[in-house]
């Protein structure tokens, strides 16, 4: 097989879902098939015409971190969450590798936007003098970033996107090839509120209503996307410095394509025998994925997961790569729930590499090839 | 190993817009600090920044306008750097290029303004919410000059702009492209006000980095642009070479949100990356344009740094901070001191430290202070850090003659 860069190993994998909490849990519920929109609960939704999101239940992030905390927004929580599930799945005690060597690479779109909108809310209603300054440094986009560096020690390289978690793991995967660290946390995270929540609304793009099923990736009939929350980090690691420390390899990073527009993207595509695609609902994203798909892998089963998790912004690109390392390890491709136009029936499937599709915000199309481990 | 080169360089500043200008108002020392009009101050506990009271110049095809601030400071001084690289993004290129930037607060004008809306219990436009996400400053450049690679912005408090460039040259030596636009912005704005008041770093004196009197920052306004490109690929066109990208490094103290760490560990030590990723040893560092935001902690702690990392050889190195001149242009901050360390390359001359009255004991380096300085010099390391202790630094060097 024709392979340009050295591949890098995925050792470990937390996601913070609406369907899932941890990698089993999340694993579980694909192959269950487990729906995680609903009516929204965190806030009132009357003044909205979009009802829906796939929102985090029971979640208390008390149970994942190393010390107390005097405030933290809840993106940050999703950040804290998933780092901590990360290092749990990869095996990793950070204690007996190089801190220097262990690089952070993250990403969100909106980041602390709640606690934004807080420590704003204060100075529109009550003036410059009233702000709260402790909420400050919890308003930037690195805030959680930051967090995780303190809260693991890691001195490492650090660079936080403000836009998806798809460039935070191909810097990731760079960081390791170029050998400027031997392991990567990276991955992304993003919490809803309702700032975030009335500015979809506002912008049309949400589907409307009730009725979930108006959200239908790749479907004609689809009517918009619904937003979720959450997060994920993945534990990239050095193939070598993996096997020395006998870490449990869940699956290997191949190749990353990386391209303006889906119709200038060319991944590597050998042997790719499933695709994860990112197509949420939005049907001129989507239909711009699947000519893309049609191109470069015409034929194979095609997985969305934003119909169960929502799209998660910030959070999904890590989560498509969760989402794909599950399908590899179930051996299994669930079905697509509200997959229109090129669905594909559910089917057990012996696959050995998954093409894991991310868009974002400026229409930047990220492919990963996940493969199984060697 | 690929070489990335800089062929292009755009200024937005309070001391003026363009390289050119920027630079002969630092070598003249001039100050540009004034009184904040952009919003109502009432309230605020400081009234001064550095503004930029005139709106720079932008592509005709461009309606200023309806544009944000922070959207037309970048626009405009993209336009300078992607003209003075005569870099035409024909559609055969179009592929191997791409936009990197970085800042703070994004779009904050249109952001604060959804979130301002809802306070009130209100609904904001969609548009002002777009802004609210960064990246929609990135697609606005891709855009304008049809790059077909990532549009990616970065945020890493203070330390953006900087980190933007090393990311920039990063993506070229992994092959992701070819020329990349990177860029570094902030405005300002009553969001970023309200929060950076309150931090208790500003000061209503002057910016006096290294004086034994400095009392605190004082935050400004602008954006940097530099075109970064494979060396190979800037020669087969013909484009000029500004400089040479040694090498970088991005890190983070691991210590507290907003207290610095002790001694400047994280400083030095992303200092060290950054020789180790240029394969250089300290003593060939001719020059370093410093973060010195004239806070007490910072320029110390900068200083101690700077003595863990060159020993001896930090006593020969100039050291200046254009902060005295420009302010704390927050994301801008980064891009505009590489860009003056760029010229101080060129030009063999170090824009000094303005405002320097009275020697601190704890910081005892050679700071060119109140009057530039004319030496040689080939290497130069530019500093950033920021807030949630990010730290990042960059070796630039004389372009191949």
């Amino acid at each position: 097989m024709h392979k340009k860069h050295k591949s890098v190993a995925i050792t470990g994998i937390g996601p913070v879902t609406a369907i899932g909490i941890g990698r089993e849990e999340f694993n579980t519920a694909l192959r269950e098939n487990e729906c995680g929109l609903d009516g929204v609960t965190s806030f009132d939704t009357t003044p909205y015409a979009c009802k829906n999101a796939a929102e985090v239940r029971d979640f208390d992030v008390e149970e994942f971190l190393e010390s107390q905390k005097t405030y933290l927004d809840r993106t940050a929580e999703f950040a804290l969450a998933a780092t901590s599930l990360a290092l749990e799945s990869a095996d990793l005690d950070l204690g007996s590798v190089r801190k220097d060597l262990v690089g952070l690479s993250v990403g969100t779109a909106f980041g602390c936007l709640a606690t934004m909108q807080l420590f704003f809310s204060d100075f529109v209603k009550k003036g410059a003098r009233l702000v709260k300054p402790f909420l400050f440094p919890h308003t930037y986009s690195n805030t959680a970033a930051s967090l995780l560096a303190i809260e693991y020690g890691l001195t490492g390289y650090h660079a936080n996107f403000a836009g998806s978690s798809a460039q935070a793991i191909a810097y990731g995967v760079d960081l390791i090839r170029s050998g400027k660290a031997t392991v990567v946390l990276a991955g992304g995270y993003e919490s809803l509120n309702e700032t975030l929540f009335a500015g979809h609304d506002q912008s049309g793009l949400l589907a409307r209503g009730d009725d979930i099923s108006t959200c239908r990736p790749f479907s004609d009939g689809s009517e918009g996307f619904l937003l979720g929350e959450g997060g994920c980090m993945i534990v990239l690691e050095d193939v070598e410095h993996a096997k020395k420390r006998g870490a449990p390899c869940l699956a290997e990073l191949s190749d990353v394509a990386m391209a303006g527009s889906a119709e200038l993207i060319v991944p590597e595509t050998d042997g790719v025998d499933c695709v994860v695609a990112a197509a949420n609902g939005s049907r001129q994203q989507d239909a711009a994925e699947a000519a893309m798909i049609r191109r470069v892998a015409d034929g194979v089963p095609i997985y969305s997961v934003k119909g169960l998790i929502g799209e998660t912004l910030g959070a999904a690109g890590a989560l498509q790569i969760a989402s794909a390392a599950a399908l590899l390890e179930l051996g299994y491709v669930p079905p697509s729930p509200g997959l229109g136009g090129d669905i594909t029936e559910e089917r057990e499937l012996d696959m050995q590499r998954i093409l894991a599709n991310s868009v974002d915000r400026a229409g930047n199309v990220i492919s990963f090839t996940i493969d199984r481990p060697s | 190993m690929t070489r990335v080169v800089i062929t292009g360089m755009g200024v937005v500043s309070p001391l003026g817009h363009g390289v050119d200008r920027l630079w002969a108002a630092l070598c003249n020392g001039d100050d540009g600090i004034g009184s904040i009009s952009r919003f109502d101050t009432t309230g605020f506990a400081f009234q001064q920044a550095g503004q930029i009271n005139q709106m720079p110049p932008l592509p005709a095809s461009i309606q200023a306008e309806q544009l944000d601030p922070a959207n037309h400071f970048v626009l405009a001084a993209v336009d300078q750097a992607v003209n003075a690289a005569q870099l035409n993004v024909e559609p055969a290129i179009a592929a191997d290029t791409g936009v990197v930037l970085s800042t703070n607060f994004g779009s904050s004008a249109a952001g604060e303004r959804f979130l301002a809306a809802a306070a009130e219990g209100e609904k904001g436009t969609a548009v002002d919410f777009g802004a609210l996400s960064f990246q929609h400053c990135a697609e606005l450049v891709k855009n304008q000059y049809g790059l077909g690679r990532l549009g990616t912005v970065l945020s890493l408090s203070c330390t953006s702009g900087t980190a933007a460039l090393g990311y920039g040259f990063d993506m070229i030596r992994a092959g992701h492209a070819k020329a990349i636009i990177t860029g570094g912005y902030d405005a300002l704005s009553r969001f970023a006000w309200s929060g950076l008041s309150v931090l208790r770093t500003m000061t209503k004196d002057k910016v006096r980095p290294f004086d034994k009197n400095r009392a605190g920052t004082i935050f400004s306004e602008g954006a940097g642009a530099i075109v970064v490109e494979d060396l190979a690929h800037a020669k087969a066109r013909g484009a000029t070479i500004l400089a040479e990208v040694l090498g970088h490094a991005l890190n983070n103290n691991a210590y507290h949100m907003t207290a610095p760490a002790k001694e400047g560990a994280g400083t030095a030590a992303v200092m060290a990356a950054a020789l180790q990723d240029a394969g250089l040893e300290p003593d060939s560092i001719d020059h370093i344009n410093a973060h010195g935001t004239g806070t007490k902690h910072n320029d110390v702690t900068e200083t101690q740094a700077i003595k863990t990392v060159f020993g001896e050889h930090a006593y020969r190195i100039p050291i200046t901070s254009i902060k005295s001149m420009l302010g704390h242009t927050m994301g801008a901050t980064g891009s505009l001191e590489a860009i003056a360390s760029v010229m101080s390359i060129r030009n063999n001359v170090i824009p000094p430290t303005t405002n320097f009255e009275e020697p601190d004991p704890e910081c005892d380096l050679d700071y060119v202070t109140n009057e530039k300085r004319e030496t040689e010099m080939k290497i130069v390391l530019s500093n950033s850090a920021g807030i949630g202790g990010c730290n990042a630094a960059v070796i630039l060097g004389e372009a191949e003659k």
